[in-house]
């Protein structure tokens, strides 16, 4: 059978475009990378977005604001927050600071640093001799709040959490991955128990894992004891820590050993 | 066994509100309103930790001469401890230490133990006890399990045995630590029947035979002249229902374990076969081939009229009573397969409750009614649960040929037998429910059928 020079052309045309194909097809993973497997990792959810100011110190005594430099080079740099362009009164409703005792002159937060009021400062040398009505200087870096913040509570959880990890060994048995219990108890100053944990409640029941419910909830009671031999938790925030009302223990398989 | 993986997974945590005039003074210790505090989760991540556990051994008073196993007190409060390491040892859910790798103890250290020193050696729980021998030879044996961590004791008892029942406290003391510590009831202090096989792969000798659940107080049961197969024991242990092929042909005997004589059951009019007990003792159910068709009969564990339950064309066999007696089940291949059905305790509202690919055999009712065991016919032969509805079947073995399940007394454990590929030996082997803990149980020859016992009360 004879071809045309349309079939000739058309074969041509098609056998060139395959194979293109097949390069393309070929090369194109070429230089692609495989992506490692995320590493496991611990995260932590804050429940709460706050609705008013909160800190890990709701009363920290800011710094007090530097006076900002102009013209003449400075030895250090500066570290001061941004540069305020305008003075503040002196009467001082800027930093909040508690009022409170008498008064004292008040010094520069870094006696390292001696801002050079050479230049065109607009701050009158008054400025650093401070507020009326601070005892000390600020030293605190974060800003006051109204309350403790969520994240700090946060961080007592995962303290308590951690703490607890160690000591927790649900009992053996099918379906025990389905049962949780949920325990409260109270603290003393120095992390050892005020009250010895009680059940709040137990849930994930089944007929298989009924036996096991009791060893369960014991078993979750002695890994607190254990833990608090004392908890070890920051003595600032024991008005925090002083009582956890639910905390939740459960148990879960890997998936390899769920056969 | 495998170090417990863990991971940490935080939970909400829910902030104490605080006003703000409280929060001028946040160091002075509030009392917080009663629906406050902190809130939060802990998980354990992965598989059963092995608690270990220290087991020194029992001391005595004074050591007096005894009939039991050791010649006096002291060397028998040694072979108690190392029973109930063997126990404790052998299921997979503890990290025994016996009393030949621990120092003993004074007979007054038995209450009051030295804590530091069993934390010292990373013990997380102790097993003291201490043997006596009474004026008329009967021995006292108390058992204590201590928790070291909390150093506190958690649980104790105490037997009074005949000294040719010295292994029995042991069991019972493993059982009281066992069941303190899983949750689960009691299983070590019973008995397991089974057939023994001999001999050629074609001309075997299948002999009954029975021992404690640790293979100890082996017996054989049958001279072996007429084959025995799949045992049974009666809820009180005092007779062994079991096929025998005396004449030749198959038939259900019952076998009085104290007196060693056995009688016929019924005078069936065919083969019959698979004889099971029911909870109480007072039937018996098998199965009996007539015409081309196998049926399940019950008759009075005393003798008397069969009643026939199923009637349908097919095969229709074996039989497990649930733990209350009212239901039964059961094997049929009505629907072209074998596969596993539930009836009533009359034989009423049949139905089919196994619906997964494969073939399904010899189903087993758990003491505790919340599992049913069976071999699965799928590929390989293998053993299997799902609950009585069928459904949540899991596969608790994976090798080339397990059959015949059979519950421990408190349901959680289940022992099969295992035939090799190629040498057709045969053994008895034991899973947990989670099909995590497997072993081997020891015995003399080649076993088969075995059938585990209740607990001995």
């Amino acid at each position: 059978m004879d071809m045309t020079r349309e079939d000739t052309f058309g074969l041509t045309v098609a056998l060139v475009a395959h194979g293109a194909l097949i390069v393309v097809l070929t090369l194109s993973p070429l230089g692609r990378k495989v992506e490692p497997p995320p590493q496991r990792m611990v995260v932590s959810f804050a429940a709460q977005v706050a609705d008013q100011s909160a800190s890990p110190k709701p009363d920290a005594l800011a710094r007090p604001d530097l006076a900002p430099t102009s013209g003449a080079p400075d030895d250090h740099p500066s570290p001061a927050p941004e540069p305020t362009p305008f003075a503040r009164p002196k009467s001082g409703t800027a930093p909040p600071v508690k009022p409170e005792a008498e008064a004292r002159p008040k010094t520069a937060a870094k006696p390292s640093h001696d801002p050079k009021p050479a230049g065109a400062s607009r701050i009158g040398k008054d400025f650093l001799s401070g507020i009326a009505g601070v005892t000390t200087p600020g030293t605190d870096k974060v800003s006051p709040g109204d309350t403790v913040g969520a994240v700090p509570v946060a961080s007592l959880v995962s303290a308590i959490s951690r703490q607890i990890l160690p000591h927790w060994k649900p009992p053996s048995g099918i379906d025990t991955d389905k049962l949780v219990v949920v325990l409260a108890w109270t603290l003393h100053p120095d992390g050892t128990l005020a009250s010895d944990p009680v059940i709040v409640s137990q849930s994930g029941l089944t007929d298989a894992n009924r036996a096991q419910a009791p060893v369960f909830a014991a078993n979750a009671i002695k890994a607190v004891r254990l833990a608090a031999r004392p908890f070890q938790l920051p003595p600032q925030a024991y008005a925090q820590w002083q009582r956890v009302r639910a905390f939740r223990f459960d148990y879960k398989l890997t998936q390899q050993e769920k056969r | 066994m495998r170090r417990m993986m863990r991971m940490l997974i935080m939970g909400l945590a829910l902030g104490t509100a605080l006003s703000g005039a409280q929060a001028q003074q946040p160091p002075a210790p509030l009392p917080n309103p009663a629906a406050e505090g902190l809130t939060g989760s802990v998980t354990a991540v992965g598989d059963w930790e092995s608690l270990g556990i220290a087991i020194p051994a029992f001391p005595t008073d004074q050591p007096v001469p005894t009939s039991a196993e050791g010649g006096n007190t002291e060397a028998l409060g040694r072979n108690l401890a190392r029973v109930v390491y063997g126990d404790l040892k052998n299921n997979g859910l503890f990290k025994p230490t016996g009393p030949d790798a621990v120092p003993g103890i004074g007979y007054g250290e038995v209450t009051a133990p030295a804590f530091d020193g069993w934390r010292a050696r990373s013990a997380e729980m102790l097993v003291q006890g201490f043997v006596k021998s009474g004026a008329d030879g009967r021995l006292t044996v108390g058992c204590y399990l201590f928790d070291v961590a909390l150093g506190q004791e958690l649980v104790r008892q105490g037997y009074v045995v005949r000294p040719e029942e010295w292994r029995r406290a042991a069991h019972k003391c493993a059982d009281m630590v066992y069941s303190r510590l899983s949750g689960e009831s009691p299983f070590f202090d019973s008995k397991i029947a089974y057939i023994a096989e001999t001999g050629p792969k074609d001309h075997r000798r299948k002999q009954l035979a029975i021992m404690d659940s640790d293979g100890a107080n082996h017996r054989f049961v049958t001279n072996g002249q007429a084959t025995a197969l799949t045992p049974r024991y009666s809820p009180d242990y005092r007779q062994i229902a079991y096929l025998s092929y005396i004449d030749g042909r198959p038939r259900i005997y019952v076998y009085d374990i104290g007196t060693g004589q056995q009688k016929l059951v019924t005078e069936a009019r065919g083969p019959s076969f698979a004889p099971r007990w029911s909870p109480d003792g007072r039937y018996i159910l098998y199965s009996m081939a007539l015409a081309g068709n196998t049926d399940i009969w019950r008759v009075p564990a005393t003798g008397g009229e069969s009643v026939r339950l199923t009637n349908v064309p097919g095969i229709n066999i074996g039989g497990s009573y649930s733990p209350d007696g009212s239901r039964i089940v059961f094997e049929s291949d009505r629907s072209g397969s074998q596969q596993v059905y539930v009836m009533n305790a009359d034989g009423s509202d049949q139905r089919r409750i196994s619906f997964f690919g494969g073939r399904a055999a010899t189903p087993e009712w758990s003491p505790r009614g919340d599992q049913i065991a069976f071999t699965c016919i799928c590929g390989n032969l293998r053993i299997a649960v799902m609950d009585p509805a069928g459904q949540n079947m899991r596969f608790l073995t994976d090798s080339w040929q397990d059959e015949a399940p059979t519950w421990s007394p408190n349901g959680r454990i289940i022992q099969f037998f295992r035939t090799e590929r190629g040498s057709g030996q045969t053994a008895i082997w034991q899973v947990d429910l989670t099909g995590r803990n497997e072993r081997r149980l020891k015995t003399p020859v080649n076993a088969s059928d075995p059938a585990w016992g209740p607990v001995l009360p």
